[in-house]
């Protein structure tokens, strides 16, 4: 599903340099990626995404080479094939759930909301626990409820990659298990391919796949 | 497009104080120039309107202002007086028609207008209910009047009496309304109209009371002065005049001496109006001769350049507002700068959420323009309110 090979990658406002030789994640696997902070795993997944692109080296995500696209390309893929969902939740303050859930209609312009989109909210919120919620503005909501609206956000236009950023990293015991949970449901329901950025190792047995970004973070410290 | 709309609308209505507040500031800025400039206009063209309609006025000499104002707007202080005569003086020179005017008496809510029924044709003031005053103590209402009064005909109104504490002072009059003019939007909608010599019943020139020659009104008789007689306080004096009662209302003194408070002057043409103008330039002329349009001219050049001072005020303020405004959709924005890159993670063009951006902030400019446009409508339909006011400042 994601292939990264020779990859390299500079902030240019930065000397945080990333160099991935080889990183493969397979089609409805479940992949965590650990390591220490600064070594890259963020960077990793907004590379896979195509909001970043690499200096050098090739990202290949669902067969598609990100390197060989356009901005308004990658959005264009980014909008069909992947989910997003991040540590910090990143909803709006001023919509409702359910508005949440479907601003990826909204915002894009590339996508025509439909009765369909609505539906399948109210089947997500719903699936979720959230379906009596639908109505409430997300400042008034629990942080794990929050983050269960940020996973529905992520899964409204059915993508094949989910990619997520701590999605448990602030949230209490019983709701990172809860939270967890419904991920994993629902990849493995659909077969969608699910690429996590954690902390926590605890959690690491219930991925296929463990990528340790440490190895990318000793090469660049060999390169400095 | 429909989107955009729809979360600028959320985002606005979730921080309703923060919208509100520019909503408001918006509606301030181009409310206050443009509604002062509304609402001086309305009245300045109101105002005009009237002064241009009135060829020539003549009062006695003082301010022509104060004569104006009393005599074409029923407002402000009243003027010096002038004789009865000047009107008979005007007519008899063949220049032009004269119609007295009386604005000294009100009602509890209206100016008393001692006239002559030729004012209503002048005025072009159509009778909506009733008929014009034929006889002493009948009053015609003007369409305001006659709703402050709750009166039509059928009805009485009392004048309201100069100084209540002078118990030896002139009675208020109870007036039988006759008639109610159709609305004109111009101040005769406020007057209560009356037959000048009704006005000098209300003035005390002209009174009616028990007939002393009466057996009866004897014992009131104090003594006999050739043809006067003196009679003591217990005469029973009418303050209504009724049918039975007319005959026995009578004037003290010569009318064409008594008081009026200026004289409508129609000349038949350009030249009768210079010559008229010219009779009264004299030095010891007692009477002035004003062109009320041109008193209003003077009036509005001085009201206009007063205007332009605040409008001059206003855009300064309205700068400075706007200026505070960019000021907090900047720092808005800043606050919004992470709502904005997950945005454009999850899909979003800059160019999208610039619109959206605009969309935010062109539905705050144009609400308050809007809410402006409505308050400079509700400002035209208060014109006339400010027309009295502005009438009364002066």
């Amino acid at each position: 599903m994601i292939q990264i090979r020779d990859l390299d990658f500079q902030y240019h406002d930065s000397k945080f340099r990333l160099r991935v030789p080889e990183f493969h994640v397979a089609r409805g696997s479940t992949v965590a990626l650990v390591g220490p902070s600064g070594s890259g795993k963020t960077t990793i997944l907004n590379l896979a995404a195509g909001i970043l692109v690499p200096q050098q080296g090739q990202v290949v995500t669902n067969s598609v080479n990100l390197t060989e696209l356009g901005e308004h390309q990658r959005r264009a893929f980014r909008i069909t094939t992947i989910g997003l969902v991040f540590q910090e939740f990143e909803l709006l303050e001023h919509l409702t759930v359910f508005d949440n859930i479907l601003l990826p209609c909204r915002i894009t312009g590339a996508i025509r909301l439909t009765a369909a989109h609505r539906e399948r909210a109210a089947f997500l919120a719903n699936d979720v626990g959230l379906g009596d919620k639908l109505d409430r503005h997300v400042g008034r909501l629990s942080q794990g409820e929050r983050q269960r609206v940020a996973i529905c956000r992520a899964l409204l236009l059915e993508p094949p990659l989910l990619l997520c950023d701590e999605p448990t990293g602030n949230l209490d015991p019983g709701n990172k298990a809860h939270v967890l949970q419904i991920l994993f449901d629902y990849v493995r329901r659909h077969r969608t391919t699910l690429l996590t950025v954690t902390h926590d190792h605890q959690l690491l047995p219930q991925f296929d796949e463990t990528i340790d970004c440490q190895q990318f973070h000793e090469l660049r410290e060999v390169l400095r | 497009m429909k989107d955009l709309l729809y979360l600028a609308w959320r985002y606005l209505a979730y921080h309703r104080i923060k919208t509100a507040v520019l909503v408001a500031s918006m509606t301030m800025i181009v409310y206050l120039p443009a509604g002062l400039n509304l609402l001086i206009g309305e009245s300045a063209d109101e105002l005009t309107a009237r002064a241009e309609a009135t060829p020539l006025l003549i009062g006695a000499k003082g301010s022509p202002l104060e004569l104006v104002l009393n005599s074409l707007y029923f407002d402000g202080d009243t003027p010096p007086t002038l004789r009865y005569a000047e009107a008979a003086r005007i007519q008899q020179s063949g220049l032009a028609d004269a119609i007295p005017i009386d604005a000294r008496f009100r009602t509890r809510h209206s100016p008393i207008v001692g006239t002559t029924i030729d004012y209503f044709s002048f005025r072009g003031l159509q009778v909506a209910e009733g008929r014009r005053f034929h006889r002493l103590g009948e009053c015609v209402l003007g369409s305001r009047a006659a709703q402050l009064a709750r009166a039509g005909p059928g009805d009485a109104l009392m004048s309201k009496p100069e100084n209540v504490f002078d118990i030896a002072g002139v009675y208020p009059l109870k007036m039988h309304v006759v008639g109610v003019l159709h609305p004109t939007g111009t101040p005769d909608d406020h007057g209560v109209f009356v037959d000048t010599k009704t006005a000098w019943v209300i003035e005390g020139r002209a009174h009616g009371h028990a007939d002393l020659d009466q057996p009866a009104e004897q014992a009131n008789v104090l003594r006999r002065e050739g043809d006067t007689i003196v009679a003591n306080a217990s005469v029973i004096q009418y303050n209504e005049i009724t049918a039975e009662n007319i005959e026995s209302f009578h004037f003290h003194g010569d009318p064409e001496s008594f008081p009026i408070t200026a004289v409508l002057a129609v000349p038949h043409d350009d030249k009768s109006s210079t010559l008229l103008q010219g009779r009264y330039l004299g030095d010891q002329e007692l009477v002035q001769v004003v062109v009320p349009a041109g008193v209003m001219r003077e009036l509005l050049a001085t009201v206009m350049t007063v205007q332009r001072y605040f409008v001059l005020g206003g855009i300064v303020l309205g700068g400075a507002t706007l200026a505070t405004m960019a000021l907090v959709f900047t720092l808005s924005l800043q606050l919004r700068r992470r709502e904005m890159d997950t945005l454009v993670k999850i899909g979003g063009t800059r160019l999208r959420l610039g619109a959206l951006i605009a969309t935010e902030i062109l539905s705050v400019l144009g609400a308050g323009i809007v809410l402006a446009g409505g308050l400079s409508l509700a400002t035209g339909w208060l014109a006339p309110l400010a027309t009295r006011l502005l009438l009364q400042l002066s």
